[in-house]
């Protein structure tokens, strides 16, 4: 659909009210990386559905591959829920990335069970917008669950998974293997619903951090005062 | 005045829940003798009567189920049919043991007829699981001793009233077995007979206590009679017919629990913003506190709720009752809907609820800026969805992640940090030095970084000696 870029971007605000059918418009929630959604076949992340993140290495950034949405959709009414996350996620950083704290949920729970039960009630509820899930093993029932859940609920569902997942059968509609390069993320879809896999995208350092930290070069003052 | 009269005769019996409740009788020992109280109706149909002795009664029906009279309980009951007659009127009395009075004069055009609000009566009673004989008359003794004939109605006014009741049997109005036994001596068997005896002879005879009674029935003499006051909290407890060690079963107990909770709420229009459940046990009892983040009411999600903090608390022994108490209600406000989009799902803090109930109350929080430059001081974890308290006009370049500990770096021989080869510097310093205040003060420099794999760290350096690396946060 060929819509002014402008107004794709008025219809994609959570805030605002379209009628029915309004849904069909837009099929998945921008990512806020223009690149990355015209390689998507649902033109950003799927709602109402999973997505699964497989970096080779934990903090290469895939979190960041996640702020511009999870930034907009923290300022709509509902929540955005981390269950079980590796480390502290940080308020400032958080907040100077644009999110909106007062809807942020930090869920800790004390074994596996209950962390899916934790994630299975989010992406159930649908007062959760988004819910970030650091599920460690799962069989393949407890994928076919949250899946289901993620559908009923109509929220978006990030989980991230260690690189070795990337043989196992999935049930969401998307899965990215993410690299580093760069300095920059190199995403591959190894499955994606109503697409074919195998696309491939790099994105740059410049566009995932912040200025400050985008940069590739050693800046000489750093390198001087760090002796 | 027109005044409902409620005798439910079976109470004793239907305080008791998940019973066989046709082949149970309710038994209580009064002055050494065990007499049945009241009894199922299998029990009815083989000719057990209350009054009779739990011998005979055993010697009828050898299988009957006997069961230990609950006052308390009947109490309880009576208690919430007062509080459901409230619906109906604003002057009801609970009258124990087993009755019930309301002034329904005042509510019948409100109902559309008195046929009307007897039907709504029995529609609350049966919602309880009681059934009761109505009596209606001008004076509440004589609604009184209608219902407890049986039931009956007298639609004339007082003065009529002695006509009325000429036909009943005068045993009902006799408070005790010896005035009974003199009536009866003399021939006198209906109220109309012994209303045309000479008062002062009966009086004489009979005593004072006598006359007066049916001097109220008849409306000769006015009688007051106090309004129920509803209670303040909600207070329910509910005996399992055995002691149990299975959650499902005190779930069950629960559900019946939360339903009265929810609907002595609405009666209200109030809500709750946390309950107890206690369970109780032979010699030991606990108390499991469910807390709402907003006030609630709705019955499904009160049991809901109660679950999770029952499943997450367990049965430590064999339960034998349970109860539920309210906090003092606050006024309810429901969930606001949008206007346009369907209503669809639930409130937002249902969620919040649920993880709380059954992960602990600190397993789920939100998270807020603090205003300090330390690091580790510069977020809360905070109450959901309250307003933040601080936000800074500008944001400083932030790790999104932060790790609780700080974590050590290799250095190479020039002292520079390693992670899995050299580091790639791309921001820094940034000098933090502050906190004496408190003791615990820091004082360092911040730098960003990358690693040869591709994690952007924060890192920072001591500055206090001996001046070590450390990993304080990831960007990625």
């Amino acid at each position: 659909m060929n819509l002014d870029p402008a107004l794709e971007r008025l219809l994609a605000r959570p805030d605002i009210w379209q009628g029915k059918g309004g849904e069909n418009l837009v099929h998945g929630e921008p990512t806020g990386f223009a690149a990355l959604d015209e390689r998507l076949p649902t033109t950003g992340w799927p709602r109402g559905g999973l997505t699964e993140l497989l970096p080779t290495r934990a903090g290469i950034g895939e979190l960041r591959l996640l702020m511009p949405a999870l930034a907009r959709l923290s300022r709509g009414a509902r929540w955005v829920t981390w269950v079980d996350p590796p480390h502290i996620p940080y308020a400032a950083g958080l907040y100077a990335a644009g999110v909106d704290l007062a809807h942020t949920l930090v869920v800790r729970s004390r074994d596996g069970r209950e962390r899916l039960w934790a994630l299975e009630q989010a992406l159930r509820a649908g007062t959760c917008a988004a819910v970030l899930g650091w599920p460690g093993e799962l069989d393949t029932t407890a994928a076919r669950r949250l899946q289901l859940a993620a559908e009923a609920g109509g929220s978006l569902g990030f989980l991230f998974r260690p690189p070795e997942a990337r043989d196992e059968p999935s049930f969401a509609a998307l899965r990215l293997a993410l690299s580093s390069e760069r300095g920059g993320l190199t995403v591959e879809a190894l499955r994606q619903q109503g697409g074919w896999p195998g696309m491939q995208f790099h994105l740059a350092a410049t566009d995932l951090f912040p200025p400050m930290v985008g940069q590739e070069e050693t800046p000489a003052f750093a390198r001087g005062r760090a002796n | 005045m027109h005044w409902l009269a409620l005798h439910c005769s079976g109470l004793p019996l239907e305080v008791f829940r998940g019973v066989p409740a046709t082949v149970s009788a309710v038994i209580e020992t009064t002055a050494g003798r065990t007499c049945v109280v009241a009894a199922g109706s299998a029990l009815a149909a083989v000719g057990i009567a209350p009054g009779m002795t739990l011998d005979a009664a055993r010697a009828r029906r050898p299988d009957l189920h006997a069961l230990m009279r609950d006052r308390a309980a009947e109490w309880a009951a009576l208690e919430r049919l007062a509080e459901d007659g409230l619906r109906l009127t604003d002057h009801v009395a609970p009258e124990p043991p087993q009755g019930l009075l309301l002034e329904v004069g005042g509510s019948l055009h409100l109902f559309g007829g008195l046929d009307r609000l007897l039907a709504r009566a029995g529609r609350l009673l049966a919602r309880r699981g009681h059934e009761a004989a109505e009596g209606v008359a001008p004076t509440p003794a004589a609604a009184r001793l209608l219902a407890r004939a049986g039931g009956g109605r007298i639609d004339v006014g007082v003065e009529d009233l002695p006509g009325a009741l000429a036909d009943l049997p005068v045993d009902l109005v006799a408070p005790d077995a010896d005035s009974r036994r003199r009536l009866s001596g003399w021939g006198v068997t209906r109220i109309g007979e012994c209303l045309a005896l000479p008062r002062a002879g009966l009086t004489q005879r009979l005593g004072p206590s006598f006359v007066d009674a049916l001097d109220r029935v008849t409306g000769r003499q006015p009688e007051t009679v106090p309004r129920f006051t509803p209670p303040t909290h909600f207070h329910a407890r509910l005996a399992l017919p055995q002691a149990t060690h299975t959650l499902d079963r005190v779930l069950a107990a629960v559900d019946l629990l939360s339903r009265d909770l929810a609907a002595w709420l609405r009666a209200r229009d109030a809500a709750v913003q946390g309950f107890c459940v206690g369970l109780h046990g032979e010699r030991s009892q606990t108390e499991v506190a469910v807390g709402l983040a907003v006030p609630g009411r709705e019955q499904p999600h009160l049991l809901t709720l109660a679950r999770e903090r029952l499943e997450r608390a367990g049965l430590s022994f064999a339960v034998v009752a349970v109860s539920l108490t309210s906090e003092s209600p606050t006024r309810y406000a429901p969930p606001p809907t949008d206007l346009w989009r369907e209503a669809r799902g639930e409130p937002p803090e249902r969620l919040l609820e649920r993880l709380r109930a059954r992960l602990g109350h600190e397993a789920v929080g939100g998270l807020a800026l603090r205003a300090d430059h330390r690091p580790e001081h510069a977020w809360a974890i905070a109450e959901p969805g309250q307003t933040p308290a601080y936000e800074p006009r500008r944001a400083s370049t932030r790790p999104l992640w932060l790790l609780a500990r700080p974590t050590a770096l290799r250095t190479d021989a020039d002292g520079q940090p390693r992670l899995g080869g050299p580091l790639t510097w791309l921001a820094g310093p940034e000098r933090i030095e502050t906190g004496w205040w408190d003791g615990d003060d820091i004082t360092r420099d911040y730098y960003i970084a990358r690693s040869r794999i591709g994690l952007v760290l924060w890192i920072y350096r001591d500055r206090r000696p001996p001046p070590r690396w450390y990993v304080h946060g990831l960007f990625g």
